[in-house]
């Protein structure tokens, strides 16, 4: 047997919400939450809450006239109070054993499991994203924790090819403090993925949450200090990116940084990292973008492939580095999935993300929303559907009209600019090599997806389509711990894939160690 | 110190007796079960070549991929795939594809004949055509025709054959409100197509006297295109709202409503809006209702005696029709994906023993629900017929669905027994349809019993009328 091919890990599972009982518990977190409103979340070094002169406040995006929580930014000072501290605490952290790091994941897997319902209840209320969208991303973050946990115990693991009087190991030391600037768009998951892989590998870790999302960000962090992580190997400083982000960048005691977010600050810190001159070469993980692109063949099942664009181009509003925004369609099936496209897009209830039925919540704040008008009326002559909000809506939150474009240029930027919300185009191609070269002629690789019945094409796609991430027949969001390790690359992303075997190596060095056992006139037995 | 020794060998020879009672009224009920399902196909023997035959041609046809796995799978894959193809040329190519340039079991003299006419236009096209015409031809055994008006003669000629039926409508998923709405329509049009139907009038008068004017199964999905579990509160009472105006119009017309069961997620949904619409002030006291139990679930029995002490508060009894249920693989693929635990029984066998012993919940609820029994499976019937008696079920208070196209023998052997039978009949455009027919093809050829029940010869279809148990594997 080739256990490759199945490794015996399990994910965790979705919550089944045809159960009346799983639908209660969800509402009594929503209940037991707002109770916590406003959420007071601090910096947080070595254990110690740091007082701040800067607090600003989150609303619920969906109706801003409710507060979350009360955000106190980390000064500079402060960020350079928890490097200090990481370093200190590096050696001690470094030479625990694998196996007690391994088990504040382990507690730290099964206090998210039993915290589902309040999680999911916050995370609905601060960053605006649907029911099922959170369920998946819980799930995922739980995934995250057993998973490098798991990949821990392989890897610390020495490999060993010993000789006749010579020994060889080979293993992994970690690498040095990490600084983690994580996103918004899943406050959760990539911030828990993003942490848990550095500190398990050994690692002192640098929180730097998204602003957006201090507070559930604030909540993981608890959950891990719960789970037993020491104080002194995780620290918190909710804040400014363009500040304490940019500071700890290049601050010289960083040696690794893990970010997930725009590719204008992912490259930035590439160039900033690489123009240092510094004992070691700085490392930068970085997830940016994608322009991401599903091809519609002449034979696909247009009930499969109109839901799953519905869903990957709108599901938590488009903004997923994942989410679908360019639809490349064969001109014999143009029409009709046109029309059956646009009236399922007129089918979704707007509202408040907290209510099941609604499908389309409102964007993460003012000034995204701000962008992404701007776009809509750059681009009016394009709209082909747009899905109405009502003023009233549109006034008590960050919503922004679903909107569908038709174009026939792919190189505009309706093709090739990242608009990170509900916006999908339509493009239509010749034939099923035209629609792979317009779905690659973009700066992104990160997912992609086809809807094809025709073997033939799908194995072009296998071997031509351009993408971290391929999807055939089915959406082209949404993936899997260990199933589906997501990541992209070209300008998507440079590093290993999350939730991949080949992640948690990011934040280790390997080291080759040769001894040879030869004593003069004897071999010691092995 | 004898007297409890006496005793307690009293009570183990009581216990004794008592498990030796158990165990022949179990072999007796089998054995009367074993004699009834022997009779069903002496009957459908002298049946055979009675006026529908043309099944047996096409079961006949269809044993050609028995044994033949990868020409079966790829024949079920270009079937699904056929509605989306729309020219002779696009039909040819894809016959190269699934056929030529994919490796089957197609014997090589069809492989040469296939390679030779597909390789120029004029005789591709013909090959096109044949496909054309022969998958339209093998969707018209299961599909009624396009509208209940354009082919309600066929409709008509089952009914003077003894045979009702109940009409749903078929097509593709509903996407969109727009298309529900269109849906919701085609019902409405149905309904008043029916209810107009003097002919159908006059043979139900004369032959079924104690049927409504017509028989609907509706489909829930179709008339709401945002059903989901998790809100679950608005998907009823927006599905409620959408079947209103249906159960409106048949309630004045005195026609039959089914609603149909889909996927075990909307289970839930469908049960409750059925319990709350049928409720209805407007619809409490109307008898021609009726919801579907699926056994292949595992909550089955509990759900059927939710349904039994729901019916035993109306006025007139709730139909309830007992199917297996015709979604086994999307739910398993579901379960693996999601990482639940399976909602439907994992063997055949288990399955077929819970229909058995939903049969018995069913009839034990006399007179409260009048029971339907939806199977193709010989031996399940059976068992269904062998209960009713014991539970002194009069055998017009029960019925037999089947499906439109399969079984014809059968259903009229069932009509010799006094038992009614009712098929369902589906209409729609043949080539959307073409999802059912793959799920058709599929019941044919993967379900145990019925297709080999059909084909096999009378000693092997005789081993088909036992309940296997694999614990006494």
């Amino acid at each position: 047997m080739n256990y490759h091919h199945n490794s015996n890990f399990q994910n965790e599972t979705l919550r089944d919400f045809s159960r009346e009982e799983e639908r209660s518990i969800l509402n009594k977190g929503f209940v037991s939450i707002r109770k916590e409103f406003p959420i007071q979340v601090y910096p947080i070094i070595s254990g110690k809450t740091k007082k701040s002169s800067l607090i600003v406040p989150t609303q619920n995006p969906a109706n801003t006239s409710e507060k979350i929580a009360d955000i106190h930014y980390a000064s500079i000072k402060d960020a350079e109070e928890a490097t200090k501290y990481s370093v200190q605490f590096f050696e001690t952290w470094k030479s625990t054993k694998p196996d007690i790091r391994i088990g504040f994941l382990k507690k730290a897997a099964n206090i998210l499991r039993s915290q589902k319902a309040e999680l999911t209840a916050l995370i609905s209320l601060e960053v605006g994203k649907g029911i099922k969208d959170i369920d998946a991303e819980i799930a995922e973050a739980i995934d995250f924790c057993e998973f490098y946990a798991k990949e821990a115990e392989n890897i610390f693991q020495p490999r060993k090819r010993d000789l006749l009087g010579e020994e060889n190991i080979y293993t992994y030391i970690p690498r040095g403090v990490t600084l983690v600037v994580a996103p918004w768009n899943f406050p959760l998951a990539i911030l828990c993925g993003m942490t848990v892989a550095p500190l398990v590998a050994g690692n002192p870790v640098i929180m730097k949450p998204a602003e957006q999302s201090s507070a559930i960000a604030f909540k993981l962090f608890n959950i891990l200090i719960e789970a037993g992580i020491p104080s002194s190997a995780l620290h918190f400083l909710p804040g400014k990116g363009e500040e304490i982000g940019a500071y700890l960048v290049k601050h010289p005691e960083i040696h690794t940084i893990n970010f997930t977010g725009s590719r204008a600050v992912g490259l930035g810190m590439i160039r900033e990292a690489a123009s240092q001159n510094l004992k070691f070469v700085k490392k930068v993980v970085a997830e940016m973008g994608g322009k991401n692109a599903l091809i519609v063949d002449e034979d696909a099942d247009l009930d499969e492939a109109v839901i799953a664009s519905i869903q990957s181009a709108f599901g938590f509003q488009g903004q997923k580095c994942s989410a679908l925004s360019r639809i490349i369609l064969l001109e014999s099936k143009y029409d009709t999935f046109k029309n059956r496209f646009i009236d399922a897009l007129q089918s979704l209830k707007p509202g408040l993300p907290e209510d099941p039925s609604v499908k389309v919540g409102p964007v993460i704040d003012s000034e995204s929303k701000t962008r992404l008008d701007g776009i809509a009326s750059q681009f009016t002559s394009k709209i082909l559907s747009k899905l109405k909000i009502e003023e009233g809506q549109k006034h008590s939150g960050h919503f922004v009209e679903p909107i569908v474009f038709e174009s026939e240029d792919p190189s505009s930027p309706l093709g090739q600019t990242e608009f990170f919300g509900p916006y999908v185009t339509l493009f239509k191609a010749k034939n099923f090599e035209d629609a792979m070269k317009i779905a690659n002629n973009v700066d992104y690789a990160l997912t992609g997806g086809i809807f094809s019945r025709n073997p033939k094409n799908i194995q072009y796609a296998k071997e031509k389509f351009e993408v971290g991430n391929l999807y055939i027949n089915r959406g082209i969001t949404g993936a899997v711990v260990d199933r589906q390790p997501f990541g992209g690359y070209k300008l998507s992303g440079v590093g290993a894939k999350a939730g991949g075997p080949d992640y948690l190596k990011q934040f280790l060095e390997p080291i080759s160690i040769t001894e040879n056992t030869m004593r003069r006139g004897f071999i010691p037995e092995t | 110190m004898a007297k409890p020794l006496e005793s307690e060998q009293n009570r183990m020879k009581a216990t004794e007796e008592s498990e030796s009672r158990i165990i022949t009224s179990f072999s007796d009920l089998q054995e009367r079960i074993l004699e009834k399902g022997k009779e069903l196909f002496r009957l459908s023997d002298s049946f055979e070549d009675g006026f529908f035959s043309t099944y047996r041609l096409f079961s006949k046809s269809l044993l050609f991929l028995e044994n033949r796995p990868l020409l079966k799978l790829q024949a079920f894959r270009f079937a699904d795939l056929f509605p989306s193809l729309s020219s002779l040329s696009s039909i040819s190519r894809y016959i190269r594809i699934y056929f030529v340039e994919t490796p089957t079991e197609l014997p090589k003299w069809i492989l040469l004949f296939l390679s030779v006419f597909l390789s120029n236009r004029l005789s591709s096209a013909f090959v096109a055509l044949g496909a054309k015409i022969g998958i339209q031809l093998t969707a018209k055994f299961f599909i009624l025709g396009r509208t209940y008006g354009s082919d309600r003669k066929k409709i008509l000629s089952r009914y003077k054959n003894g045979i009702c039926s109940t009409i749903d409508i078929l097509g593709e998923a509903v996407l969109s409100e727009k298309e529900a709405e269109r849906y919701t329509s085609e019902y409405l049009v149905l309904l008043e197509e029916i209810s107009k139907d003097k002919e159908l009038f006059e043979i139900r008068n004369s032959k079924f006297p104690g049927e409504p004017t017509g028989n609907v199964s509706v489909k829930c999905s179709s008339l709401y295109s945002q059903l989901d579990p998790l809100a679950h509160e608005s998907s009823v009472t927006h599905l409620i709202e959408k079947l209103r105006p249906i159960l409106k119009s048949a309630v004045s017309k005195n026609i039959f409503i089914n609603l149909d069961m889909e996927q075990y997620e909307t289970k839930d949904i469908i049960m409750d809006t059925a319990f709350r619409i049928f409720a209805d002030p407007e619809f409490q006291d109307y008898p021609h209702f009726g919801i579907v139990v699926q056994a292949y679930l595992k909550t089955s029995q509990k759900d059927l005696q939710k349904v039994i002490e729901y019916s035993k508060k109306r006025k007139y009894p709730l139909t309830v029709r007992l199917v297996k249920g015709a979604y086994w693989e999307y739910e398993m693929t579901q379960a693996a994906q999601k990482g639940w635990e399976p909602p439907v029984f994992l063997i055949k066998s288990d399955t077929d023993r819970n229909y058995e012993e939903c049969s018995v919940l069913l009839l034990k609820s006399y007179p409260h629900i009048r029971p339907a029994f939806g199977s193709h499976n010989i031996r399940s019937l059976s068992s269904a017929f062998v209960r009713a008696a014991e539970n002194s079920v009069p055998e017009n208070f029960f019925e037999v669905q089947m499906l439109y196209g399969m079984g014809n023998s059968y259903k009229q052997a069932i009509r010799s027994l006094g038992i009614s039978v009712r098929e369902y009949s589906p209409i729609g455009e043949v080539i959307p349809g073409m999802a059912y027919l793959v799920r058709r093809l599929l019941e044919n050829s993967t379900n145990e019993g019925f297709l080999k029940n059909i084909n096999a010869n009378s000693k092997d279809r005789e081993r088909l009328l036992y309940l296997e148990n694999p614990k006494l594997k």
